[in-house]
């Protein structure tokens, strides 16, 4: 709750009905809450509250007439009925990491000369993607661009989401190439660094280049099968490096040192 | 022509005013795949939904909030709500 009560405060601050007094806090902080406390069925989990939720939910708020109990229901569909929710997995195999791999695979594909230059100055993926994906572009891109995001998302699901990134990607291109790895890290990390860039964003040629990205649901099939048989392989690999075997070995040689003593 | 201008011209959907408040019949709505092209038109090529009231529309209706709203009790929200901040005594 009081996590709740900070993301609420860090809303949208720009906006007169999200300010303090106003209704928005208020309609928001309600509506996150009994969120968190939403459970699909009885025997499963709350839904909990994660980062992110906040813009989703605001963006939501004032679309919908500032109607709380819709949005609350809208709220609930997009992150159970669009399986939205599955985006704040993050462990190992998680939807999240799944998307961040798609993106790095799609940006090779599309973007070679920027997925080069961000991989030569060895930028993780989900230090952009993260605040794309969680927020579903609502913090990033202009208030009034935000609400289109969301219909794409309606209508394309997490296809649309990795297409706005692309075409986000696209016309970051120059900037980013003439960045080096300090310049990039703060470019990346912080919304507010690029918001004066995306103040000249146009919505039509944003959602105009994302259409011209083929992306199809067989080819993002293939690329989370992939991922999964990396993710394999990378953890066998693990288990029979010479480290862990080391550490097996001094672990044997420890527990046969007892051995020898218990039977001194 | 807005989505939902070209949604009524259809012959073969289906416009039901009848229950409650949702005039759109969601399974007649999606299997017309001339409709959901038209849509994908609209979103990404033609500049987006034209007004507030259509995305409106537009969200309630692909989110199948309604369908969700009605599987759950009525004062679902409220009783969260009250859970979540009971009133102090």
């Amino acid at each position: 709750m009081t996590e709740i009560g900070k993301d609420v405060g860090r809303t949208f601050p720009d906006l007169r009905f999200f300010q303090k007094g106003q209704p928005g806090q208020e309609k928001l902080f309600r509506i996150l809450t009994a969120a968190s406390f939403f459970r699909a069925h009885e025997e499963s989990e709350v839904l909990g509250y994660t980062q992110g939720m906040n813009f989703i939910a605001g963006t939501a708020l004032v679309h919908l007439q500032q109607h709380e109990e819709n949005t609350f229901w809208f709220l609930v569909a997009l992150l159970c009925e669009h399986k939205f929710r599955q985006v704040f997995n993050f462990l190992s195999d998680g939807t999240f990491r799944v998307l961040c791999f798609q993106l790095g695979v799609l940006t090779q594909v599309y973007l070679p000369d920027l997925h080069e230059h961000l991989q030569r100055q060895k930028i993780p993926i989900d230090i952009y993607a993260s605040n794309w994906f969680i927020t579903m572009f609502t913090n990033d891109l202009p208030f009034d661009m935000a609400p289109s995001v969301l219909d794409v998302y309606l209508l394309e699901g997490h296809k649309g989401l990795l297409r706005i990134a692309l075409s986000i990607l696209t016309y970051l291109k120059q900037e980013l190439l003439a960045l080096q790895f300090d310049e990039l890290m703060v470019f990346l990390s912080h919304p507010n660094a690029r918001e004066s860039i995306f103040r000249g964003l146009d919505q039509y040629w944003l959602f105009q280049t994302a259409s011209t990205f083929k992306i199809t649901t067989n080819l993002l099939r293939q690329l989370r099968r992939l991922f999964i048989v990396r993710e394999k392989l990378a953890h066998i690999k693990q288990c029979v490096s010479p480290e862990p075997r080391q550490e097996a070995r001094a672990a044997l040689q420890s527990e046969g040192e007892v051995d020898s003593r218990r039977q001194l | 022509m807005s989505l939902f201008t070209f949604m009524q011209t259809r012959k073969d959907y289906r416009w039901d005013v009848s229950t409650r408040g949702n005039f759109y019949q969601p399974d007649h709505y999606w299997v017309h795949k001339e409709i959901r092209k038209r849509m994908k038109q609209i979103l990404l090529k033609d500049g987006g939904l034209r007004s507030t009231v259509e995305r409106r529309n537009f969200w309630i209706y692909r989110s199948k909030l309604i369908k969700i709203r009605d599987t759950y009790p009525k004062d679902l929200y409220s009783t969260l709500v009250e859970k979540a901040m009971p009133e102090p005594t």
